[in-house]
C-alpha cells in the first residue's frame, strides 16, 4: 500500500481516449501522469523520467505492448517497476490474444532474440472498461 | 456303417451340393429378373408383340426355381437319396429340369432369332444374357452328373469346371417381386455400387435408377477407393465378397479415412456370410442386405439410410452455425466492452468538468461520447450485414461515383492523418451493374484500412479501376503503410481479429469478403512488412443472368 500523491504514473495505450480517461482519474487523486501511444515511445519516456507504476495496455498494433514489456523486464533498472495491464481483453474471439502474443514472442526467442523475463509477469490484470475505483484499488496495492 | 473315407465322402458331397443350390440360384435369378424387367418395359417400348414368349420364359425360370429349391433342399429325403448314389441322383435332378430349362432356352432363341432383323440392342441384350444364365445353368447340373467323376479327378469336358468357375463370378441378382412401377422417390441419392460381377452391378443399377437414385459403378474395392476421392456419395453398397481386395477390407479403408468414415454403407452378401457381415457391421457399416435382393426391401432400407444421412448432415450444419453464432456474440460483446470504455470515459470525464465548472474539459469529454456513438453505429452496421445472408441489390451504377462517395466519407479522416487518397479510374466503367451500397462500404472499409496503416509518417492510398476482360473489372485498393507479415496475412480475414488493437472491430475485412462472395467475385491480398499492401477485388461487370431481384436481363446498357 502505498501514497499516491505525487506519484508517477506512464499510461500506456494507442487509444488517446483511453489515456484521456485514465489520466483524469489519476489526476483526481492527484497522481502524476505521462503517457506513450507505443511501445517505443513508452520506453523512451520511461528513459526520460523513471515512472514508479506503469499502466500498460497489451491489445496495441504490432504487439508493441509485449515488446515494452519484455524489453523494460530485461532491463537491470527498469525491471523493478510494477506494471497493471489494463486490457481490453483477456481472451479475443477465435484467438487468444495473450497466447497469441507470447507465441510469437517465443518465435523470436527461438530464432535468438533473448527474450528474458518470459517468466516475468504483470502485477494485475485490470480489465476494460476501466472501473476507476478497481483502477485505483489496484495501483494502492502495488505501487511501492 | 459307413468308413471314414466313406463319411468323408458323404460330407464333401454334401457340401457341394449346398454350394450348387447356393449356385444354381445365380442363373435363375438373372433369368428371372431380366425376363420380369423385359416385361416390365414391354409396354413402354413397343415390343408387345413379344410379351407371350417373354412370359414363357418367366415362368420357366420360376418353375426351375421352385424345383431347385425342392430338390436341394437339405431337409429333405431326396438329398438323403444323394448319399447312396450321387449319379442317380444327379440324372433325377437333370431331368426333372429338363422341362422347365427347355422352354427358357427354347423362348429364348426364338426371340433373339425374331430379333435380329429389328435389332433393338438393349432387348437383344439382355435376352443374350437369360441365354447364357440359362446354358451356365445347364453347366452347373452337368457337374452334378459328373460329380463323382470330378472327383475322381477326371474333368469330362472341359466345360463344366469352366463354367463353374465362370458361374462363381456369375451374379446373385435380384430377384423381382411385386414393386411399383412409377417410384420416384423425393430426394434420390447419389450412390456408389461396388461388385465384382456385371450382372449383378447391372440389374442393381437398374433397379435403382427407377427408384430415383443416381449410380455409380465400381468393378472392384480399389476403383472403388479411387472414385470416392473425387466424387463425395450419398451411400455407398458394397459386396462383400471381392477378388483382392474384399468388402471388409474397403470398408477398413474408408473407416480409417477422416473425410470417409460418414459415407453410409450398406453391406450385400449372401445369406451364408452372416459372420462376415457381423464383422462389418461392428466395423460401422449402416447396414445389410443378402442376395437375392428384394426390390422393396432395397428401397426401403436405402431410402431409410440416405434420411438418416440427411438427418446427421443437417444436425452438423446446425451445430457449426450455433458454434458460430456463440462465436459472434462473445466478439460482439468484446467489442462493446471497449466501446463502452469509451462512454465510460466520457461520462467521467462530463461529471468531472461539471463538477469543475470546466467547459472546456466537458466539450473533451462529450465529444468522447459522440465519437463511440459513432463506432458502435459502425459496429451495428458491419455485424447487420456480416451475419445475414442477402441477395445483392443491384442497381446500374458508375463505378466511379462509388468511389468518389467512399472517398467522401474518409476525407477528413485522411487529413487528420496526413494521407492522401488517389484514384485513378477507368472510362470503361462507367456502366456496371452491382450492389452500390455493399460496394461502397468495401470500399470505405479497405481505403480506411490503408489511412490506418499508413498513419505514423502519413502517406498514399491509391484506388485503381481497371477492366480485366469482358465480363470482369478489377478494383485494387493500395496503401505506401506498415504492410503485414505472412502470420498476420493468415488471420487476417478472420472475424474480429484486427491490427489496429483495441480500435479494430475485426469486422471490416470479413465483411468485404462477404459482399465480394455476394457478387459472385474474388479478393486478393499482397503485402510486405514496411511496404504497403495492396488488396484486389475482381468483380464482375454484370451478375450472370437470373440473378436480378427484378427480373430485368442484366445485360443493360452493352456497348
Amino acid at each position: 500500500m502505498g501514497d499516491l500523491k505525487d506519484r508517477l504514473v506512464l499510461v500506456v495505450d494507442d487509444d488517446p481516449d483511453v489515456i484521456e480517461y485514465v489520466s483524469a482519474i489519476l489526476d483526481d487523486h492527484q497522481m502524476k501522469t505521462m503517457s506513450a501511444s507505443n511501445g517505443k515511445e513508452a520506453m523512451k519516456k520511461v528513459r526520460e523520467t523513471k515512472p514508479d507504476i506503469i499502466l500498460l495496455d497489451l491489445m496495441m498494433p504490432k504487439q508493441s505492448g509485449l515488446g515494452f514489456f519484455n524489453e523494460l523486464k530485461k532491463n537491470e533498472k527498469y525491471k523493478a517497476i510494477p506494471v497493471i495491464v489494463v486490457s481490453g481483453a483477456s481472451k479475443m474471439t477465435g484467438v487468444d490474444v495473450k497466447s497469441y502474443i507470447y507465441d510469437k514472442e517465443k518465435e523470436l526467442s527461438e530464432r535468438k532474440q533473448k527474450v528474458v523475463g518470459t517468466d516475468a509477469k504483470p502485477e494485475a490484470y485490470v480489465e476494460k472498461p476501466v472501473d476507476p475505483e478497481k483502477l485505483i484499488a489496484a495501483i494502492q496495492k502495488f505501487l511501492p | 456303417m459307413k468308413s471314414e473315407v466313406e463319411r468323408e465322402g458323404d460330407l464333401s458331397q454334401r457340401a457341394f451340393l449346398a454350394n450348387l443350390r447356393h449356385e444354381l440360384r445365380t442363373p435363375i435369378n438373372a433369368i428371372i429378373g431380366y425376363s420380369e424387367m423385359l416385361l416390365e418395359d414391354a409396354d413402354t417400348k413397343g415390343y408387345e408383340e413379344f410379351i407371350p414368349d417373354l412370359q414363357r420364359i418367366l415362368k420357366g425360370g420360376r418353375e426351375l426355381l421352385a424345383l431347385i429349391d425342392d430338390i436341394l433342399d437339405p431337409s429333405k429325403d431326396a438329398m438323403a437319396q444323394a448319399d447312396h448314389d450321387i449319379d442317380a441322383y444327379g440324372g433325377r435332378l437333370r431331368h426333372a429340369l429338363r422341362t422347365p430349362l427347355n422352354s427358357v432356352v427354347g423362348y429364348t432363341e426364338m426371340l433373339l432369332e425374331r430379333t435380329e432383323e429389328k435389332g433393338d440392342g438393349d432387348f437383344r441384350s439382355d435376352l443374350q444374357k437369360i441365354d447364357s444364365s440359362a446354358r451356365s445353368f445347364l453347366s452347373l447340373i452337368e457337374d452334378v452328373v459328373n460329380f463323382s467323376k470330378i472327383q475322381a479327378g477326371e474333368r469330362p469336358g472341359g466345360d463344366a469346371s469352366e463354367t463353374l468357375s465362370s458361374i462363381r463370378e456369375a451374379v446373385k441378382t435380384i430377384r423381382p417381386v411385386e414393386e411399383d412401377s412409377a417410384l420416384q422417390i423425393s430426394g434420390g441419392g447419389d450412390l456408389l455400387i461396388v461388385d465384382d460381377n456385371e450382372i449383378s452391378r447391372d440389374l442393381l443399377t437398374r433397379h435403382l435408377q427407377r427408384q430415383g437414385h443416381h449410380i455409380t459403378v465400381a468393378e472392384n474395392g480399389r476403383q472403388a477407393l479411387e472414385m470416392i476421392q473425387t466424387h463425395s456419395f450419398d451411400l455407398m453398397l458394397l459386396d462383400i465378397m471381392m477378388p483382392e481386395m474384399n468388402g471388409y477390407q474397403v470398408l477398413q479403408h474408408l473407416k480409417d479415412n477422416e473425410t470417409w468414415r460418414d459415407i453410409p454403407v450398406i453391406i450385400i452378401s449372401a445369406l451364408g456370410e452372416l459372420d462376415s457381415v457381423v464383422r462389418c457391421i461392428e466395423m460401422g457399416a449402416e447396414d445389410y442386405l443378402f442376395k437375392p435382393l428384394n426390390p422393396v426391401l432395397l428401397r426401403a432400407r436405402i431410402g431409410a439410410c440416405l434420411e438418416k444421412k440427411r438427418l446427421r448432415d443437417h444436425a452438423r450444419e446446425q451445430q457449426e452455425r450455433l458454434a458460430e453464432l456463440g462465436e459472434n456474440i462473445a466478439g460482439l460483446a468484446h467489442c462493446v466492452k471497449n466501446l463502452l470504455n469509451g462512454f465510460k470515459g466520457g461520462e467521467y470525464i462530463v461529471n468531472r468538468a461539471i463538477k469543475k465548472q470546466d467547459l472546456g474539459m466537458m466539450g473533451k469529454g462529450w465529444s468522447m461520447v459522440e465519437k463511440n456513438i459513432g463506432r458502435v453505429s459502425k459496429l451495428v452496421l458491419d455485424m447487420l450485414t456480416y451475419v445475414k445472408d442477402r441477395e445483392p441489390e443491384y442497381s446500374e451504377v458508375d463505378l466511379n461515383n462509388l468511389i468518389e462517395e467512399a472517398k467522401e466519407v474518409l476525407n477528413l479522416q485522411a487529413e487528420k492523418m496526413g494521407v492522401e487518397i488517389k484514384t485513378k479510374t477507368d472510362e470503361n466503367l462507367r456502366k456496371v451493374t452491382l450492389d452500390s451500397k455493399g460496394i461502397v462500404r468495401c470500399l470505405v472499409n479497405l481505403i480506411g484500412n490503408g489511412i490506418d496503416a499508413c498513419s505514423e509518417e502519413g502517406g498514399v492510398v491509391s484506388v485503381e479501376s481497371r477492366l480485366d476482360s469482358d465480363d470482369y473489372f478489377e478494383l485494387a485498393v493500395s496503401d505506401t503503410g506498415c504492410g503485414m507479415d505472412q502470420d498476420t496475412l493468415k488471420v487476417l480475414f478472420r472475424k474480429f481479429f484486427s491490427t489496429k488493437g483495441s480500435q479494430g472491430t475485426g469486422l471490416g475485412l470479413p465483411v468485404v469478403q462477404q459482399i465480394v462472395k455476394e457478387h459472385h467475385g474474388s479478393i486478393t491480398v499482397k503485402s510486405e512488412p514496411g511496404h504497403g499492401t495492396t488488396f484486389t477485388l475482381r468483380l464482375p461487370r454484370h451478375p450472370p443472368p437470373g440473378k436480378l431481384s427484378d427480373g430485368k436481363n442484366p445485360q443493360l446498357g452493352k456497348e
